[in-house]
């Protein structure tokens, strides 16, 4: 018999002989093999089983390794129970080699593992581990819903169906509605009624292109409050692709204020562009900044020619010397205006043009000054209307004295040959009265009135001409003074028309020019009792100072002045009345009044009633007394 | 000197008239000499130094605006010449400007008098003139 018929060879002797056939001692191991065998076949395949949930098992080959001795061990109790009555113990043998070989290898490589496995860690230490990482995350959670809570733009989460996921207090605030209000809502109950329905569109392309970007670049985007009001916003959106519960997170920002600013911004550019003058700004080297159309015209050249340009091409002028644009610039850095500087401007295409500049300092928030807004005007045609005003009004003045001067020396010489007519008249009158006709001497006595009356025009048209000259002399007093002077002068007349003058209350202290005050006050009180038919007839003076104005008031009971001689009592000779009428005037006090009043830039009123009286009120500016102080 | 001789300087026919018609009614007889111009009564007081010459004036009446030479330059004449210096000189001018009066006082006048508008006024300045001068006053030799 060969070696491999032995190994296949039934012919030993059954193993139930060594148990003598008693059925107790065969029994209790073939059973115990048997549930052996089961219980080994049935382990590997648990393993495996859980081999193929748990992927992330390490060392699965060992895991393997070992099923297989197992199963091999199954295998030897097996053939342990066919010996029982069968000698295949050939057959036997192989099977135990099979099992003792992957024993062997599976022993080797626990061996193997055992610093490996000893590093894995414990059940406590899972647990542990565990715990930290939970306290971690609740820790990060806890400091990103704070977050999420503090900062202010408002922000929303959205699932994958537009619904609201996330909102923090920013967003409630924003939108006026509460959380609950809002969680699970779709999106768009915070779009516009306008915009609405189109807005699940927009919504489904970014859905298909998932890229965190600013939402409707270059449109102006609303915003709808529970209350149905709109607000602009900016809206930031990020695309949160590995959460299908929340898909996009939009940032809200509320641009009110921006764009208040801005269109503020817009219409004060608009009007600064709407001005003829030419408004610039530069910076604290003297560089233009900006550059209105306004700006362009005046200089004749456009931004591109003045933008990032030293001003010093607007203003010539050496620096450190008055009138470059170092000079101004140290002035408005020390926080000055500079205002009306003129200078002569050449225009690119060479006129030359009067340019007047004000300059202002720009500030900071800080306050530092860190530029000039410049406003330039073109004031050639106003410079030179000014200085023809100028030339007028000087060559008026030279006439005006001029005349007054013909005036006077004109008066002069009519004076004496009139006062020769009179003193003439005088002298026949007393030496041949008898040796004339009646008619004659009627005639006579006329040439003698005529010569009188032509004498005190003329002496009138003297004072009225020679006033300003007067009033240049330094002489001053008190408006009391003043009339204390002249009741003394016109005391016989007074008396003789028995008339009472009273002032009334304080006069004001302060000194002017006598003549002024004395012409004044001569002029009024003799007309308000020569003109005056009353028995007791009253002239009353009263006078107030107030910060800019004196006011006197000379009030008589006189005979009024009729509502249309109004006009004309200023006039120069123009009597109201006949010649020889209340005491036979000029009619020249009244012009002279005014004159002396005009000269002081004061004015000169009345209320009259007829019957009742006249009252004229004159003011007088306090400057008055300066300029003659600054006369003398 | 009561009787001293009142040379009176005035252009004016008129003014000349009502003067010595004042003289007359105030009562002043002292003889009264009378030129026409600037240049007649410098003439004239040249001519009075003669000793066959003209009666030296005790007072002279001077109007000051005259054609030709002026009544400022005869006051000046006057008043430069040692000769005559020590004759009183009274301005009788219708002017009361004060650049006048200020003019005549430096160059040495001995008063000034405003032109009377009236012959009741003339009648009085001469009286008071002739009070002061001829009566009040010490002349010089």
């Amino acid at each position: 018999m060969s070696l491999i018929e032995n190994l296949f060879s039934d012919q030993f002797m059954p193993h139930g002989y060594c148990y003598m056939w008693a059925p107790e001692v065969l029994w209790t191991h073939v059973l115990s093999d048997a549930l052996i065998a089961i219980s080994y076949f049935s382990i590997p395949l648990s393993l495996v089983a859980f081999l193929k949930k748990r992927d992330d098992i390490k060392f699965s080959n060992v895991f393997y390794l070992f099923s297989a001795f197992i199963f091999l061990c199954g295998v030897t109790h097996i053939f342990s129970i066919i010996t029982v009555w069968h000698g295949t113990y050939g057959l036997s043998g192989i099977a135990k080699i099979a099992t003792a070989i992957v024993s062997f290898f599976t022993a080797v490589a626990v061996w193997r593992l055992i610093p490996v496995a000893v590093a894995i860690p414990s059940q406590k230490q899972l647990e542990r581990q565990v715990a930290e990482r939970t306290r971690e995350l609740e820790q990060k959670t806890a400091r990103l819903e704070l977050v999420l809570g503090k900062i202010s733009p408002a922000v929303i989460g959205v699932d994958g169906y537009g619904r609201i996921k996330l909102v923090n207090p920013a967003a409630t605030g924003l939108f006026g509605y509460s959380e609950a209000e809002l969680i699970g809502q779709p999106v768009e109950i915070l779009v516009p009624a306008n915009v609405r329905e189109r807005h699940p569109s927009h919504r489904a392309v970014f859905y298909s292109d998932m890229k965190s970007r600013p939402m409707g670049q270059g449109r102006e985007l609303y915003a709808e409050r529970k209350d149905g009001s709109h607000f602009p916003v900016e809206i930031g959106l990020t695309a949160v692709e590995d959460d299908p519960e929340l898909v996009v997170i939009a940032t809200i920002v509320d641009v009110s204020e921006r764009v208040k600013v801005a269109s503020e911004r817009r219409r004060l550019i608009a009007t600064i562009e709407a001005v003829d003058d030419g408004i610039f700004s530069v910076d604290m080297m003297g560089t233009i900044e900006t550059w209105t159309p306004g700006a362009e015209t005046i200089f004749g050249m456009g931004q591109e020619k003045a933008i990032g340009w030293p001003a010093s091409i607007l203003l010539p002028g050496k620096d450190g010397k008055k009138g470059g644009i170092a000079a101004i610039l140290d002035s408005v850095e020390k926080g000055h205006s500079v205002r009306h500087h003129e200078l002569r401007y050449k225009h690119p295409d060479g006129h030359e043009a009067d340019i007047s500049m004000s300059f202002s300092p720009i500030r900071n928030l800080r306050g530092v000054v860190t530029g000039a807004a410049v406003v330039a005007q073109d004031v050639t045609e106003a410079k030179q209307a000014r200085e023809a005003q100028k030339l007028l009004n000087e060559k008026l003045a030279r006439s005006n004295e001029a005349l007054d001067q013909f005036v006077y020396i004109a008066a002069h010489d009519l004076k004496e040959p009139v006062r020769g007519v009179h003193n003439l008249a005088s002298i026949l009158l007393e030496d041949c009265l008898e040796e004339l006709d009646e008619e004659y001497q009627e005639d006579l006595k006329t040439i003698a009135e005529l010569s009188v009356r032509m004498e005190h025009l003329i002496d009138d048209l003297r004072e009225y001409s020679r006033i300003e000259r007067r009033l240049e002399k330094a002489d001053r007093c008190t408006p009391h003074q003043a009339i204390s002077a002249v009741l003394e002068e016109i005391d016989p007349f007074i008396k003789e028309q028995n008339a009472a003058v009273t002032v009334k209350g304080a006069l004001p202290a302060g000194r002017m020019s006598a003549v002024c005050l004395t012409t004044i006050f001569r002029n009024l009180i003799t007309n308000g009792i020569k003109y005056n038919e009353q028995e007791d007839k009253i002239v009353e003076i009263t006078g107030e100072a107030s910060a800019r104005h004196i006011e006197f008031r000379v009030k008589d009971n006189g005979i009024g002045i009729a509502p249309e001689h109004r006009t004309k009592v200023f006039d120069m000779f123009r009597r109201l009345h006949g010649t020889g009428a209340y005491g036979g005037g000029t009619g020249a006090g009244l012009a002279i009044v005014k004159r002396v009043v005009e000269h002081h830039d004061g004015t000169i009123t009345f209320e009259s009633e007829e019957g009742k009286g006249t009252e004229f009120i004159i003011r007088l500016p306090l400057i008055a007394e300066e300029e003659s102080n600054s006369n003398e | 000197m009561s009787d001293g001789l009142i040379l009176l300087v005035e252009d004016s026919p008129a003014d000349v008239r009502v003067t010595k018609r004042a003289f007359k009614k105030a009562g002043v007889e002292n003889p009264v000499e009378h030129c026409a111009d600037g240049r007649r009564a410098i003439n004239y007081l040249l001519l009075s130094k003669r000793p066959d010459g003209a009666q030296r004036p005790s007072l002279v009446l001077l109007d000051l605006n005259l054609p030709g030479v002026d009544g400022r330059e005869v006051l000046r004449t006057i008043k430069h010449s040692d000769e005559f210096r020590k004759i009183p000189v009274v301005i009788l001018s219708t002017s009361d400007d004060e650049r006048d009066v200020q003019d005549c006082y430096d160059l040495g006048a001995n008063s000034y008098l405003k032109k009377p508008h009236d012959l009741d006024g003339f009648v009085t300045a001469m009286q008071s003139l002739s009070e002061f001068w001829f009566k009040a006053a010490e002349l010089p030799a």
